[in-house]
């Protein structure tokens, strides 16, 4: 009760997450690698973390692309300004050995994970969790009936080690470095979790996966795999966060999801770095023959956000299911959250519900893709974006694109933006709110798509972060 | 009017400099004009006349960038509004142009005044045409423009303004055989109306623009458009409309039709700068695919830099006739093809009944070309 008590007061007292986790003293680092990002600096990581030569070579591979591939243009030019590698420490093991008992983890350690609640949330809500600080999973931990089963949840690196195999099919395979952040992660690549479910085993509650940035001028490249054999079932949550830092930091995460025939992977990310974080997430998942892919993706937190989860829907009657939540709050706080999806084959369905806000001179940001390639037979597609846009300074954009190349499939789109409804929040002030209260209420509904289908704990910290971030920096409108 | 020496030097450094077209947007999406099928034609520079176009039903006809008829309503030397920065097919324009004709469009006119854009010669020979037609403040007027290609490439641009308060009925036909880049610039004063009807029709890459500036206070769009794309066509029709001036108001809707191996593209772009205060726009497109190796595709972008808005709303469809549809159409002895032949018809059709009663000669003259082009395939 106390844990929750703690940081539900201080949300409630106004103090956000970043604040909370900025009372904490630096974490100890035993390796520190930074500087330009060369074959000796991948070598030298791979050879830290006793890596087979197949990943070794992956790496490679992965930096030799970076190096050929362009500098991406549809990025802003100051948030290129600011991924300056040279000047980042491209891989940061904390002075933790790993545990699966947070009594075994050093308090000023665990002090990060119990400011947000986390190893109570894993006693309440959880089935399994994965938490890392900096590049390393520093505690896991699932419970004892999923192992039974069969379910192998562990870090990344350690499934390389264990699992080569099953590893080496997936890695990297959904989700190829075909641009230039891509091929930087597949070279820098560090902590994440790998997961597995065998066939027809359906976890009931989440897994987790939590990922801390405890120091400024860091880069963080997680490498999350989650494998779902035939009709089997996972949510799998995954939550970013980090203190105030003195300068910028830089995310450059993978997540690859396969989804075996009849399997239904839920992903849902609840992305809230503080704001010098520059966010970079590459999303892919494979969805089989009647299988479902459903992506939830909140991105509340950080500076600049670019994250376009995407599914490739290759085997026929797969569905996928696309839900975005962003808020672009602060002046130059650029936030693009979009959504691919490929029909690959016949009979399949997605649907893309996109919502934003954008504040004090933040930009919400859609960007989109629906491909029907030719013989993807009765593909149905439909995508909706809302946006509120909530005062004169701020900006939101719509950028959809459907390519159709089969005549049997339908694809829609439809897209609003517009301002908070005089007429809601005048109903609202009838019934004793404030202009304020009714605001935040009508901003709280806007987006209950995405908190409606979290775990309790996680929904009413998330409500509570939301509303804060439009109280703490000004009025909502 | 003469290109000034100092454009033409301009667009000349540039126009093998810039690229066609700037993508910032994700790695996935790429041209949807096929601009290396224009690397293959050649400048004329205005010195091939060719076959002239027959001229009794237009009141001014250009061709491959002469002046053939209208010179009565010539206006003065003004500015030209377009810039060879803007992409490397503006400057190619502007380097094979000759000259640009001023026309100007004074008090109410009743009747429609017809302007013809022609362009004809061998298959790679690129011809230019270039005109800006003022429209005075307050006048009410009917303009029917047609871009007629008779072979070989063709850029055509048209840069239109419309005074205060005045109002532009304006009817846009343009058909074409090889590559051709035609692009439509209109201007809008404050309280300017303009009620826009297009009709693109085929062509190997025909790249159609439109682009609405609704510079002053409440002025207003309002776009009905229809792309037709049949063989081996493939047609890129894009309306980009800015709001700049407050109170303004848009609306775009555009029907595509897709059929045999053709590819359709509609791209529509409404955006509300921070000046453009309480504006709203909506943009609509519906491409409908009518065969198994047809494409469709939709782009429909909003963009809002103010949260001082009105409304900003698309939406958009690329689908075929349905299973309901097809299945009830079956049921009372139709086949497939004979359904998508009765919606196209019906499409069209409709389309060309929607269009102001001011523009029914223009109007009979297109549904006759549709008309034998739909019976045709």
């Amino acid at each position: 009760m106390g844990m929750r008590h703690d940081l539900y007061n201080l949300i409630e007292d106004g103090i956000t997450p970043e604040e909370v986790l900025s009372k904490n003293t630096p974490v100890r680092r035993s390796v520190e690698i930074k500087g330009e990002v060369t074959k000796d600096v991948v070598e030298e990581l791979s050879k830290i973390k006793r890596e087979p030569d197949w990943m070794m070579r992956l790496r490679l591979r992965s930096l030799e692309l970076f190096n050929k591939l362009p500098t991406p243009n549809w990025l802003p030019n100051w948030v290129l300004d600011n991924i300056n590698l040279e000047d980042y420490i491209s891989y940061a093991r904390p002075d933790v050995n790993r545990s699966s008992n947070w009594d075994e983890i050093p308090p000023e350690v665990r002090q990060y994970y119990e400011a947000l609640n986390i190893p109570e949330i894993e006693a309440r809500a959880l089935m399994g969790l994965g938490a890392q600080l900096d590049s390393e999973i520093i505690y896991i931990n699932i419970r004892k009936q999923l192992a039974e089963k069969g379910v192998v949840v562990l870090p990344m690196e350690e499934a390389v080690q264990k699992y080569p195999d099953l590893v080496k099919q997936y890695f990297m395979r959904v989700f190829p470095p075909e641009h230039k952040f891509a091929a930087l992660h597949g070279a820098l690549w560090s902590g994440g979790v790998f997961v597995y479910v065998p066939p027809g085993v359906r976890i009931e509650a989440p897994i987790e996966g939590f990922f801390l940035i405890s120091n400024a001028g860091e880069g963080q490249f997680e490498h999350t795999l989650v494998v779902a054999d035939k009709g089997s079932y996972i949510h799998y949550i995954e939550g970013c966060s980090a203190p105030r830092l003195s300068k910028y930091s830089f995310h450059d995460g993978m997540v690859e999801i396969y989804a075996h025939e009849g399997a239904k992977v839920k992903f849902t990310t609840v992305q809230n770095w503080s704001r010098n974080v520059i966010n970079f997430n590459n999303k892919r998942a494979i969805a089989e023959r009647n299988a479902e892919v459903e992506w939830v993706e909140a991105s509340i937190g950080s500076v600049a956000s670019f994250v376009y989860p995407s599914t490739i829907l290759k085997g026929e009657g797969a569905k996928t299911e696309i839900t975005g939540i962003t808020i672009a709050n602060g002046k130059g706080h650029v936030k693009e959250n979009g959504a691919k999806v490929i029909h690959d084959a016949p009979n399949t369905s997605s649907k893309v519900v996109n919502k934003s806000i954008s504040a004090n001179g933040g930009t919400a940001v859609y960007k989109g893709v629906v491909y029907v390639r030719r013989g993807a037979r009765f593909a149905r597609s439909h995508v909706t974006c809302d946006s509120l846009v909530l005062d004169g300074d701020s900006k939101a954009y719509t950028i959809p694109h459907d390519q159709v190349f089969d005549d049997t499939a339908v694809v829609t789109h439809e897209a609003y933006t517009g301002r908070i409804s005089e007429d809601k929040i005048n109903y609202l002030r009838t019934r004793g709110l404030t202009e304020e209260e009714a605001k935040s209420l009508i901003v709280l509904g806007f987006i209950s798509d995405v908190t409606e289908g979290l775990p309790f704990e996680y929904a009413m910290v998330l409500n509570r972060v939301i509303m804060l971030e439009f109280s703490k920096y000004g009025k909502v409108a | 009017m003469l290109i000034p020496s100092e454009l033409r030097i301009k667009a000349r450094e540039l126009a093998n400099k810039i690229p066609y077209q700037l993508i910032k947007d994700s790695p996935t999406v790429k041209y949807y004009t096929q601009w290396n099928l224009f690397d293959r034609c050649i400048e004329t520079g205005g010195n091939t006349l060719g076959k002239l176009p027959q001229s009794n039903d237009y009141d001014v006809v250009i061709h491959n960038g002469e002046l053939i008829k209208g010179v009565e309503l010539l206006g003065d030397q003004v500015n030209i509004g377009i810039d060879p920065s803007e992409s490397r097919i503006i400057a190619r324009h502007l380097v094979n142009l000759r000259e640009v004709y001023p026309i100007v469009i004074k008090g109410d006119v009743e009747d429609e005044v017809k302007v013809l854009l022609s362009y004809g010669g061998e298959q790679n020979e690129l011809n230019s045409n270039h005109v800006i037609i003022n429209v005075s403040d307050y006048a009410v007027v009917n303009l029917a423009l047609s871009i007629v290609g008779n072979g070989g490439c063709g850029t055509n641009v048209v840069e239109v303004n419309v005074g205060d308060g005045a109002t532009l009925n304006l009817l846009t036909y343009s058909t074409n055989i090889n590559p051709s880049f035609s692009l439509i610039r209109v201007t809008e004063g404050s309280g300017a109306s303009v009620n826009a009807y297009t009709i693109v029709v085929n062509g190997e890459m025909t790249h159609h623009r439109e682009d609405y500036i609704l510079q002053g206070q409440g002025a207003s769009i309002n776009s009905n458009s229809l792309e037709f794309g049949s063989g081996n066509s493939r047609v890129d029709y894009m309306i980009n409309i800015m709001h700049v001036g407050e109170h303004t108001m848009s609306n775009s809707t555009t029907r595509a039709i897709a059929l045999d191996s053709a590819t359709v593209v509609h791209r529509g772009f409404g955006r509300i700068t921070d000046r453009g205060r309480w504006s709203s726009t909506s943009i609509e497109g519906k491409v409908f695919i009518g065969s198994s190796n047809a494409v469709g595709m939709s782009v429909p972008i909003i963009m809002v830099d103010t949260g001082d808005v009105n409304g900003a709303r698309h939406s958009a469809t690329d689908a075929s006739i349905d299973e309901d549809q097809e299945l009830y159409l079956r049921m009372r002895g139709l086949s497939r093809e004979e359904a998508i032949g009765l919606v196209v018809y019906d499409m069209v059709t409709g389309f060309l009944d929607s269009i102001s009663a001011s523009f029914k000669g223009s109007v009979s003259q297109i549904r006759e070309s549709l008309m034998s082009l739909i019976r045709g395939r």
